[in-house]
């Protein structure tokens, strides 16, 4: 399997556009009649690619250092949610000493919240513009930082629809569903953001423990909406259990 | 224009690897949520394609394709993560080379396996890359990665000129030829 290569400047340089014209003409020519140069030049191409992929593998190596990282930091946070999940038991149990009712007006509100979260879509935020800066750009990377207060605190200096509905969206993630139900309503028909708050609001009634309401939102949304097909499973899962 | 696109331009080109490092760490998670859910990708078909989109930003702006974006980083990135992942997702689902190369027979396999047999596998090729001297090791990644010219590569390493750079790649190149055949050597014996 041993390879010899005798043409390597001759390859860099063709490679390289750095050959005159006529040794161009005469490179190529070989290339169609010296089938062991062509096999030659091929290898040397596959080499070189080699290593480009040596090097990208490099850095993936670093990625997958970083994967782990992250990883780690996810696998610690079931530690907290078990601690949380203790002091949740704690309370459900003392619920349970002031009463059944209220431990079951709990135990369902939570699992609305819960159906809520799997069915809230995710979103992106606008795109930052790298040629112009526009009036969301800074609100916008505090969102896609989910630096929650200072996106809504910047967004609160603007008066707009798209406003309205960012702050919907950031009042939700920040579990405070009065607030978030409150920006979703002021959101106009005529606004190209009214599809999605419809939804969202749906959402966050949800959240609420308003089931009621939330079904009456999510059987109104047009056919046109982004989230009908959510929507009806959504339904079917309400009217199910 | 956008300063800190800019910013990241310039430190890629300078050859630093921190700003993709920075991105990839800032918007991971939240491609493999999104790419999870859009296209029911796993995790790890969503980290690979997201790595593998980073490296083609890089690509892109290394060979100075990408000067400017009318987006943000993170668009760009998961618009070519979405290719990606359909791509991989694709290609995984029509993954049956070893049933196909069951069906070639006779002489038409064994030239094929010839052919296989006569590249440098990937494995030694970068065996053969950590044996080679340090200045060569970054030569070849300032030429093949980051798309140095020789006058840039001159510059980066200290040398007279783009001349003693091409001559001093040439000499790497026939080292790290050496080596793969050295490695071969180990293979065979």
């Amino acid at each position: 399997m041993e390879q010899s290569f005798e043409h390597i400047e001759l390859f860099e340089a063709y490679l390289s556009n750095s050959l005159e014209d006529n040794n161009i003409l005469a490179f190529e020519a070989r290339l169609s009649y010296d089938q062991e140069f062509s096999d030659e030049f091929s290898r040397f191409k596959k080499l070189e690619e080699g290593i480009r992929q040596h090097y990208r593998k490099e850095l993936k190596s670093k990625f997958n250092e970083i994967d782990k990282e992250l990883e780690n930091e996810i696998v610690s946070t079931p530690k907290s949610n078990i601690r949380k999940l203790y002091w949740v038991t704690s309370a459900v149990a003392a619920s349970l000493i002031i009463g059944i009712f209220l431990f079951n007006f709990y135990k369902s509100e939570s699992k609305y919240t819960e159906l809520a979260q799997q069915y809230w879509p995710v979103e992106e935020g606008l795109p930052v513009k790298m040629s112009a800066k526009g009036i969301y750009d800074d609100a916008m990377n505090a969102y896609k930082q989910e630096q929650w207060q200072e996106a809504e605190n910047l967004l609160l200096a603007i008066n707009s629809d798209t406003a309205s509905y960012f702050l919907g969206v950031i009042n939700y993630q920040q579990k405070e569903f009065d607030k978030s139900v409150q920006c979703f309503k002021t959101i106009s028909e005529t606004s190209v953001w009214y599809e999605q708050s419809q939804y969202r609001l749906a959402l966050a009634y949800l959240s609420l423990n308003k089931v009621d309401t939330a079904k009456k939102i999510l059987k109104s949304l047009s056919e046109t909406s982004p989230f009908k097909k959510d929507a009806e499973l959504l339904l079917l899962e309400l009217y199910s259990g | 224009m956008n300063n800190q696109f800019q910013n990241i331009i310039y430190q890629i080109k300078q050859g630093n690897e921190q700003p993709l490092i920075d991105l990839y760490r800032l918007h991971r998670n939240e491609f493999i949520v999104w790419s999870c859910k859009e296209f029911r990708a796993n995790e790890e078909q969503a980290k690979d394609a997201f790595q593998e989109a980073i490296l083609d930003f890089h690509q892109n702006i290394v060979s100075g394709q990408l000067t400017e974006l009318i987006s943000s980083e993170k668009t760009y990135l998961f618009q070519i993560g979405k290719h990606k992942i359909l791509n991989l997702i694709k290609k995984e689902g029509r993954i049956t080379y070893n049933d196909n190369l069951q069906l070639i027979k006779g002489k038409e396999f064994e030239d094929y396996m010839e052919d296989e047999n006569k590249a440098y596998t990937q494995e030694q090729i970068s065996s053969a890359i950590n044996k080679l001297p340090e200045d060569c090791q970054k030569i070849l990644k300032l030429h093949y990665f980051n798309e140095y010219d020789m006058d840039s590569i001159a510059r980066e390493m200290d040398y007279k000129n783009a001349d003693t750079a091409k001559a001093k790649k040439s000499v790497c190149m026939k080292k790290l030829i050496v080596e793969l055949n050295k490695l071969s050597k180990i293979l065979l014996f």
